[in-house]
């Protein structure tokens, strides 16, 4: 579901290149007239456009699921969950998330495992919501050293100070991704119920 | 109800046997809004106020021009979106509008949010061939609307020997005015003659439509938006559509500084947030209210003080008829329904809010006559004070409701004062008086009684 005037056309090659691998039915369904209508009737808004995208595709999904009776598989990893690097009901809206437990770098190991194409696993993680959008370049780190901190913080429960010192990173990094997490709660809760018993 | 229609020149009748449908141009909002602006959305307030006082359903649909030249230049200039500064302004129109009392419309339609509705009604003027594709946009065709200039009575053959020299060569006629104009200057929208965005004229007559239909009741704005805004509203709608826009077109007289037109580009405007600081909002109606609504009327710091002077005596009024106890009482109830029957007919002729409020000050004067006279009775003010609410409501003056706590307390104060007078303990009933001072709280006293009021804090007084 790339959205043309965004999109590199080579995401939409790399995705065609996996499903020729492994066989299965497809649909390409450019969003980008559906977003396009959309922004004709809502005050101009770049980032909520592009949550807009994520959340475009979600209802995609959920239509062809509704018609063929499917469950919608979501594509978040550990890492951006627990950033919250997603779009909330966007590509965080799912009906079962089966790499939830992997960090970035684990699925990459896995891929290779699998013998997904090399380009695909080593190019730079990006959401694509607006142009030239990089995952790297937004956070301001690599996923190297997300992956380190997160694990150290949260697998391995250390404190901040105790993780800048384990994973030789600073520890204004550390606090930072750290800030990430907490700022992104809401994203993993469910919607907060008044007065439900 | 007659209305002056700008259009034919004729007073037409606004038919209020059944729903009443208004669209009023709002404001562009790149700056603070001003008394000039103030004034004809009070006129159109206080309009709606009377019809729906007399169970008239209204819809009321204002604009918000939130993409413009003006908008797009501050934003450059301050350095950040279009879309902040039309928000900031927004917001800052609300904050001003709310407290001068002006009721919320119906809905508040903003160019950015019905592009797709713009779009459409530009394709269908270019699919009859009333406009065209060029260069740098796509224009209105003039030439293929023979009555245009007939709102502003303008002759299409005078204003083309008057315009200047063409410097948009693109055009086929210079009197041609965009519909669509391409640019690259956020914010800017696909469309399918290029990117761009819509020109000033095509979201009123887009939305106008989308609202109210293609024949609604009355269109309204400032004196100032007849040419070229309106003429072209109606010359892009009526060529749309194949039917007559609006039935009546009512356009309110500017606000001029010591007889001069008042503008953001002489920089001789009051922003409405300096009148209100000033004067607060029930003198700033009355001002507005003052003259007949299409003639031009002046701001001078003179006239707001009568107006000031008329708002003490609305309000002596106002707690005369509260503490009416008088026992000799005239009989009034013919005459207070002359006037009300008064104010009403000068509103439906021609809405003279001018006239209307002479009549308004004679039931202001004539109660305070016979408060003076001691002859305010309760049957008489049950009477009086039955019109004086309606017409307040009217015409949205606002006098604050008081708490029972708060009538208690000043009421105790009082007679504690009187108390310490008739001890002769005069220094203790100054600090009394001064104690109410502060309250606002001004002592009338008649020959029988002490009556008290609370007066509005009005920050030119002093
Ligand atoms: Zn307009």
């Amino acid at each position: 579901m790339p959205d043309t005037t965004i999109t590199p056309f080579s995401e939409t090659q790399d995705a065609m290149k996996i499903i020729s691998l492994i066989g299965m039915e497809y649909k390409l369904i450019d969003i980008n007239p559906i977003v396009k209508e959309y922004s004709m009737y809502l005050v101009p808004n770049e980032k909520a456009k592009g949550n807009l995208r994520a959340r475009v595709r979600t209802n995609i999904l959920y239509y062809y699921a509704n018609i063929e009776n499917y469950l919608v598989l979501g594509s978040s990893d550990k890492s951006e969950y627990l950033t919250g690097y997603f779009t909330k009901f966007g590509d965080g809206a799912s009906d079962l998330a089966p790499i939830i437990s992997l960090y970035k770098l684990q699925v990459r190991e896995i891929a290779k495992h699998l013998g997904i194409p090399e380009n695909i696993i080593s190019k730079k993680s990006s959401p694509h919501l607006w142009k030239d959008h990089e995952a790297e370049k937004e956070l301001g780190i690599q996923y190297e050293e997300i992956d380190s901190i997160l694990y150290c913080l949260f697998d391995e429960k250390l404190s901040i100070e105790k993780t800048a010192e384990t994973t030789k990173i600073d520890i204004k990094i550390v606090e930072k991704i750290h800030q990430l997490n907490i700022k992104s709660e809401h994203k993993r809760l469910q919607p907060q119920k008044s007065d439900m018993k | 109800m007659q209305l002056q229609d700008t259009l034919s020149n004729k007073e037409q009748t606004l038919d209020i046997s059944k729903k009443i449908k208004i669209y009023l141009c709002g404001v562009t909002v790149y700056d603070e809004s001003h008394i000039g602006h103030a004034r004809t959305i009070i006129i159109f307030d206080v309009l709606r106020k009377y019809l729906e006082s007399k169970k008239v359903e209204v819809e009321f649909i204002q604009n918000f021009t939130d993409v413009d030249d003006k908008i797009i230049n501050r934003a450059t200039t301050e350095n950040v979106s279009a879309q902040e500064i039309s928000d900031k302004y927004i917001k800052s129109y609300f904050k001003d509008f709310d407290e001068l009392n002006i009721m919320r419309a119906t809905n508040y339609p903003k160019a950015t949010e019905h592009i797709g509705d713009i779009i459409k009604f530009i394709e269908k003027l270019i699919d009859k061939e009333i406009a065209y594709v060029s260069k740098n946009g796509v224009y209105f065709s003039v030439s293929k609307f023979p009555q245009y200039g007939k709102l502003s009575k303008k002759k299409i053959d005078e204003l083309q020997s008057g315009s200047r020299i063409q410097i948009d060569e693109t055009k086929k006629d210079p009197l041609d005015f965009a519909l669509w104009k391409y640019s690259g200057i956020n914010p800017t929208w696909e469309s399918p003659w290029g990117k761009g965005r819509p020109g000033w004229h095509i979201e009123c007559s887009a939305m106008s439509i989308k609202y109210l239909g293609e024949n609604f009741d009355i269109h309204g704005g400032g004196r100032d938006l007849i040419f070229p805004h309106h003429e072209n509203e109606i010359a892009q709608s009526e060529s749309h559509t194949g039917n007559q826009f609006a039935k009546i077109w009512m356009h309110v007289g500017m606000v001029t500084l010591g007889g001069e037109k008042m503008s953001k580009s002489l920089g001789n405007t009051k922003s409405i947030k300096y009148v209100l600081e000033n004067w607060g909002p029930n003198i700033i109606r009355l001002f507005c209210l003052s003259g007949h609504y299409s003639k031009v009327i002046d701001y001078s710091e003179e006239i707001l003080k009568e107006n000031f002077s008329k708002w003490r005596q609305v309000e002596t009024c106002y707690f005369e008829l509260i503490h009416a106890n008088n026992k000799n009482q005239e009989n009034i109830s013919e005459k207070i329904k002359k006037i009300g029957m008064k104010f009403d007919k000068s509103l439906e002729n021609d809405f003279n809010t001018h006239l209307a409020l002479s009549s308004f000050f004679e039931l202001v004067k004539e109660t305070n006559r016979l408060a003076a006279e001691e002859k305010l009775g309760e049957e008489n003010s049950v009477i009086i004070k039955k019109e004086f609410q309606r017409i307040l409501k009217i015409l949205g003056l606002n006098i604050p409701e008081m708490s029972i706590d708060e009538k208690q307390k000043i009421d105790e104060l009082i007679s504690n004062r009187e108390k310490f007078r008739d001890e002769k303990q005069f220094v203790q009933a100054d600090k009394i008086r001064e104690k109410l001072n502060e309250m606002n709280i001004e002592l009338i006293d008649h020959k029988e009684k002490t009556i008290w009021m609370k007066k509005e804090k009005i920050k030119s007084e002093k």
